[in-house]
C-alpha cells in the first residue's frame, strides 16, 4: 500500500484509523512527522547518538503493536514521547546526571513534542549554522548530525577535547544569538 | 572552592548536552540561585532539540524510515495481533480492572520453587548490554506477558532490561516471566499476574509491587539497610533473606517461606509477625489472627486436560481421573507430575462416573453404555465388566469396605425413575435394583444412603437406607432442589434449592436430622456443583450464571472466598482432594464456533481457605 505521495492528502486521524486496521504504510506515514521529535528526544534522555535512532524504532515498532490502546481523541504525539521515554530510559547507558533544574529545562523544551513547535527554530539553525565560522560548525555537524562524540570529534580535528568543548560552547551561544535575530526579524 | 559564574554554568550545561559532564551538582546548585542561567538553561536544551530534530532532516529520516519498515515486517499487523489474541480469550486490551482469580496459577508453584538456582542471574547479568543503569532483566518469558509502564503495554521479550517504576502483566494460564535482579535476585512471576511496580537500584530498597496473581523469589543478597519489600493490597512483607512463595487474591494475600524469613505487616491495621521457613501466613482485610502456620506440602498439578467431562481425585490426592467428553476413555493423571499415567479403554460410550475404592487400588467407572468396568489402577487392566444396568450409569460409590458398589442408573437429567443397584463385588452378584422416584438426588460415601428430592415447591427430602428400605425425612426445604451432596463422613447433607428470592444452601445435620446452617449470597445463579471438604468444615460450590466458584465456611455460613472464573461456560463438577487442599473443577468452555469444550483443572486452594487439612 503505497502512502508516500498520497498520504499528504490525509489527517493524522485518517492515517491512524488506517493504521489501526493494520496498514503498514499509512503507521509510517503517521510516524514520520514525528521521528524528529522522537529521535531528539529520545538522544537527550539516553545520551547516545545510535541508540536513540534503536529507541525511535523501537517506539514505532510499540506503537504500531498498541495502536488499539491509543482512544481517537488523545494526542499522538504525546503518546508516542512517552513511549520512547520508556524506552529511552531502558537504552540509557550512563546514570542519570541532570538535577531537578536542568531536567525542568529538558521536558520544558519538549512540552509541545509535535515536530512542528520548532520549526522555526529548526529552519533558523539550519541557516545559522551555514554562517557559522568553519571550525565550529564542523564540530557541531559531527557531533549532532553523524553522532560523533565529542572524543571522536576532537581526534578526528586533531583537536584537544577541551578545545572541543569549549568551541562547542561558543558554537552554542553564536547560534543562540542569530537564531534569536532571526525569529526576531521573522526571516527564519 | 569558589561559586560558579554564569560564564562556567554555560559551558558546563554545554558539556552535559554533548554527555560530557559527570556531575550536575554545581550547575543545579547554582540553576536554583540564577533565574538568568534557568533561562538559558531552557534555551539550550530547545537548541538542543531543534539541532538534533535537524539531523533527522538532513540525513536520519530515511534510515530511521527503513529500520522502521522491516522491523514492522518483522511483527503481525497491530489487527491481525488484536484479532488473534482475542480469540484465545485473552483480551489485549484494557489493561485488566480488579482483582482476578488466582486458580491458574496453582499448576506453577512448585515447578518453578523447585528450579531456582542462586547466582545463575549473576553471570549473565554482566553481559546484559547497558545494566549499568538498570535495574532487571527478564531471563524468560513465557507466553503472553507485557511490561506496563505509565499506562502504556509493550511486548515483554527475553533479556529485555528493566527499569524502576516499569510492571509487568503476564496473560493467560500459560504465561510466565522471571525476573533477575543485578544482585542475582530472581522473581519467577506466575499466570494471570499483574506487578504493578518493580523498583531497585545499587542504593535502593528492590520492591516488588503485586496486584493479583502469585510470585516466587528468591533473594540472593539482602543488604540491611535496604531489605526487599513485597507489596499487595493487604499486606506488606520485608524480606529478611529468603526463599518464598506468595499469591495475592481478593479475599487475601497468601506468603509461604522456604528459606529464611519474612517480617509481614498487615495493611488493615499495621500488625506485624514473622514468618519463618516452613511456616506459612496469609493476611486478609480482616482481623483475623495473624498467627504464621506450617505450611504444607504443595501440590503439582496438571495444567489443564481438554475434553474432560467428569473428574476426580484418588483418595490419597495422586491420581486425577478425568473422562472425555467425546470417548468412553478414561485418563488417569499423575498429580506430582501433572504427566498422564494411564489411558483405560473399554467403555462403549461417555463415562459419567467414577469412584476409586477405599484402598486406592481400584477404580470403577460406570458409563452410558449402561455398563461398569472395574480397574488395577496401578496396572491400568480391565479387571471386570459388571453389566445389566436398565440405564445408563450416571453414579456409583463404593462401601467403606471396598466390597459393595452401589450405582445409579437413569435415562436423561429430566427422568424421574432413579434405578438404584447394589453389587457385591466378590461374588459379582447383585441385589434387586430399586427404582427411587427423584428430582435430585445423592450417594452416600458408603454407599448405603440415598437422599431424593421430589419436584414441586415443598419437595420432599427424604433419606432412603438402600440395605433396609427404611427412609425418613427432612424438614424445612422449600422451592426447587437442584443439587444435593452428602459430607464424607455422612453426617452433613447440602441441599441447593431455589426459592422466590433466590438461591440458598441448606446444610443439614443429619444426626440430628435439624437445619445447622444455610449459606446465601447468591441470588442470582444457580449452583451446579458442589463439594464438602474432607472434614466437612469447608463447602466448594460452582455457579452457573455467573461462572463463579465459591467457598464457604459450614459452620457459620460465611462466604470465604469467590473465585472469579475466567471460563465461559459454566462449573459441572467440583471435589476437594483428600488432603482437603487439592481441588478439581471440570467445566464447561463454549466457544464461538465448534461447539462446547471440556477442560479439567487442578486448583491449589491457599491454607486460609482450608485451615484443618492433614499436616505432613
Amino acid at each position: 500500500m503505497g502512502f508516500s505521495q498520497d498520504s499528504r492528502d490525509y489527517s493524522e486521524a485518517d492515517l491512524l484509523a488506517q493504521a489501526k486496521t493494520g496498514s503498514k504504510g499509512a503507521f509510517e506515514s503517521v510516524i514520520r512527522p514525528h521521528l524528529p521529535m522522537l529521535f531528539a528526544y529520545s538522544r537527550a534522555i539516553c545520551g547516545d547518538y545510535h541508540h536513540a535512532q534503536d529507541v525511535v524504532q523501537e517506539t514505532a515498532l510499540i506503537a504500531f503493536r498498541n495502536l488499539s490502546h491509543l482512544f481517537p481523541e488523545a494526542d499522538f504525539a504525546a503518546w508516542l514521547k512517552a513511549i520512547a521515554r520508556r524506552q529511552a530510559l531502558a537504552a540509557r547507558r550512563k546514570l542519570a546526571k541532570r538535577g531537578s533544574w536542568t531536567d525542568e529545562a529538558f521536558e520544558a523544551a519538549y512540552d509541545n513534542p509535535t515536530s512542528d513547535a520548532v520549526a522555526a527554530e529548526r529552519n533558523a539553525l539550519l541557516k545559522c549554522l551555514e554562517g557559522l565560522e568553519t571550525r565550529a560548525g564542523q564540530v557541531v555537524r559531527r557531533h549532532y548530525f553523524e553522532g560523533q562524540k565529542l572524543q571522536h570529534v576532537s581526534e578526528t580535528m586533531n583537536l584537544n577535547l577541551n578545545t572541543v568543548k569549549t568551541v562547542l560552547f561558543r558554537a552554542r551561544l553564536a547560534l543562540q544569538e542569530c537564531v534569536r535575530q532571526r525569529l526576531q526579524i521573522g526571516e527564519a | 572552592m569558589n561559586p560558579l559564574t554564569c560564564d562556567d554554568v554555560g559551558l558546563r550545561l554545554s558539556n552535559l548536552l554533548s554527555e560530557e559532564l559527570e556531575d550536575a551538582e554545581e550547575v543545579e546548585a547554582h540553576l536554583a540561585r540564577c533565574t538568568e542561567c534557568r533561562r538559558q538553561a531552557a534555551t539550550w536544551f530547545r537548541q538542543d532539540r531543534a539541532l538534533a530534530e535537524l539531523a533527522v532532516h538532513t540525513r536520519l529520516g530515511q534510515p530511521l524510515l527503513d529500520g522502521i519498515r522491516v522491523r514492522l515486517e518483522e511483527t503481525q499487523p497491530a489487527a491481525a495481533e488484536l484479532a488473534s489474541t482475542t480469540a484465545g480469550g485473552a483480551p489485549v486490551l484494557p489493561m485488566p480492572q480488579g482483582q482476578r482469580s488466582w486458580h491458574a496459577h496453582a499448576w506453577w508453584l512448585t515447578g518453578l520453587v523447585a528450579s531456582v538456582v542462586i547466582g545463575v542471574g549473576v553471570l549473565s547479568w554482566l553481559l546484559v548490554p547497558g545494566s549499568a543503569s538498570a535495574m532487571a532483566r527478564l531471563e524468560q518469558v513465557q507466553g503472553e506477558v507485557y511490561v506496563v509502564a505509565d499506562g502504556i503495554r509493550s511486548s515483554a521479550r527475553q533479556d529485555q532490561v528493566l527499569i524502576a517504576g516499569q510492571g509487568l502483566h503476564s496473560e493467560g494460564e500459560d504465561s510466565s516471566a522471571v525476573v533477575v535482579y543485578a544482585d542475582g535476585t530472581r522473581v519467577n512471576i506466575g499466570a494471570d499476574t499483574l506487578i504493578t511496580e518493580l523498583s531497585g537500584g545499587p542504593r535502593m530498597r528492590k520492591k516488588v509491587a503485586l496486584s493479583e496473581g502469585f510470585l516466587t523469589a528468591d533473594v540472593a543478597k539482602q543488604p540491611p539497610e535496604f531489605p526487599m519489600l513485597l507489596a499487595t493490597p493487604h499486606a506488606e512483607i520485608l524480606v529478611l533473606g529468603t526463599k518464598l512463595n506468595m499469591a495475592h487474591a481478593t479475599a487475601a494475600t497468601y506468603v509461604e517461606i522456604e528459606q529464611g524469613m519474612v517480617r509481614l505487616t498487615r495493611t488493615s491495621d499495621g500488625r506485624t509477625t514473622d514468618v519463618a521457613a516452613g511456616y506459612q501466613a496469609v493476611a486478609t482485610s480482616g482481623p483475623e489472627p495473624l498467627q504464621p502456620q506450617p505450611a504444607p506440602p504443595r501440590v503439582v498439578n496438571p495444567r489443564l486436560i481438554r475434553d474432560g467431562w467428569c473428574s476426580m481425585l484418588s483418595p490419597d490426592g495422586t491420581i486425577l481421573v478425568a473422562t472425555q467428553y467425546g470417548s468412553g476413555t478414561v485418563e488417569l493423571w499423575d498429580v506430582a507430575t501433572g504427566q498422564p499415567r494411564q489411558r483405560l479403554q473399554g467403555h462403549g460410550s461417555r463415562v459419567d462416573a467414577a469412584a476409586f475404592s477405599p484402598d486406592g487400588l481400584t477404580l470403577a467407572t460406570g458409563s452410558t453404555d449402561r455398563t461398569v468396568k472395574l480397574w488395577d489402577v496401578t496396572t491400568g487392566q480391565l479387571q471386570t465388566t459388571l453389566s445389566g444396568h436398565p440405564a445408563p450409569i450416571r453414579d456409583l460409590v463404593f462401601s467403606r469396605d471396598g466390597r459393595n458398589l452401589t450405582t445409579v442408573a437413569f435415562g436423561h437429567m429430566l427422568e424421574s425413575k432413579k434405578t438404584v443397584t447394589i453389587w457385591d463385588l466378590k461374588t459379582g452378584e447383585r441385589r434387586p435394583p430399586h427404582e427411587y422416584a427423584a428430582r435430585s438426588w445423592a450417594l452416600s460415601p458408603d454407599g448405603l444412603t440415598l437422599a431424593t428430592a421430589s419436584d414441586g415447591q415443598t419437595p420432599e427430602i427424604t433419606l432412603w437406607d438402600l440395605l433396609t428400605g427404611q427412609n425418613r425425612q427432612l424438614k424445612g426445604v422449600r422451592g426447587t432442589v437442584f443439587v444435593m451432596k452428602f459430607s464424607l463422613d455422612g453426617q452433613q447433607l447440602a441441599i441447593h434449592n431455589y426459592y422466590c428470592v433466590g438461591g440458598l444452601i441448606s446444610v443439614f445435620d443429619l444426626g440430628t436430622g435439624q437445619l445447622r446452617t444455610s449459606l446465601r449470597g447468591f441470588a442470582k445463579g444457580r449452583i451446579v456443583g458442589m463439594a464438602f471438604s474432607a472434614d466437612g468444615t469447608r463447602l466448594v460450590t460452582g455457579h452457573r450464571q455467573d461462572t463463579t466458584i465459591r467457598l464457604w465456611d459450614v459452620a457459620s455460613g460465611k462466604q470465604l472466598a469467590t473465585f472469579e472464573g475466567e471460563h465461559a461456560g459454566y462449573v459441572r463438577t467440583l471435589a476437594f482432594g483428600a488432603d482437603g487442599r487439592a481441588l478439581v473443577s471440570s467445566e464447561n468452555h463454549v466457544p464461538d464456533r465448534g461447539g462446547p469444550l471440556f477442560v479439567v483443572r487442578l486448583w491449589d486452594l491457599p491454607a486460609v481457605l482450608h485451615p484443618n487439612r492433614k499436616q505432613p
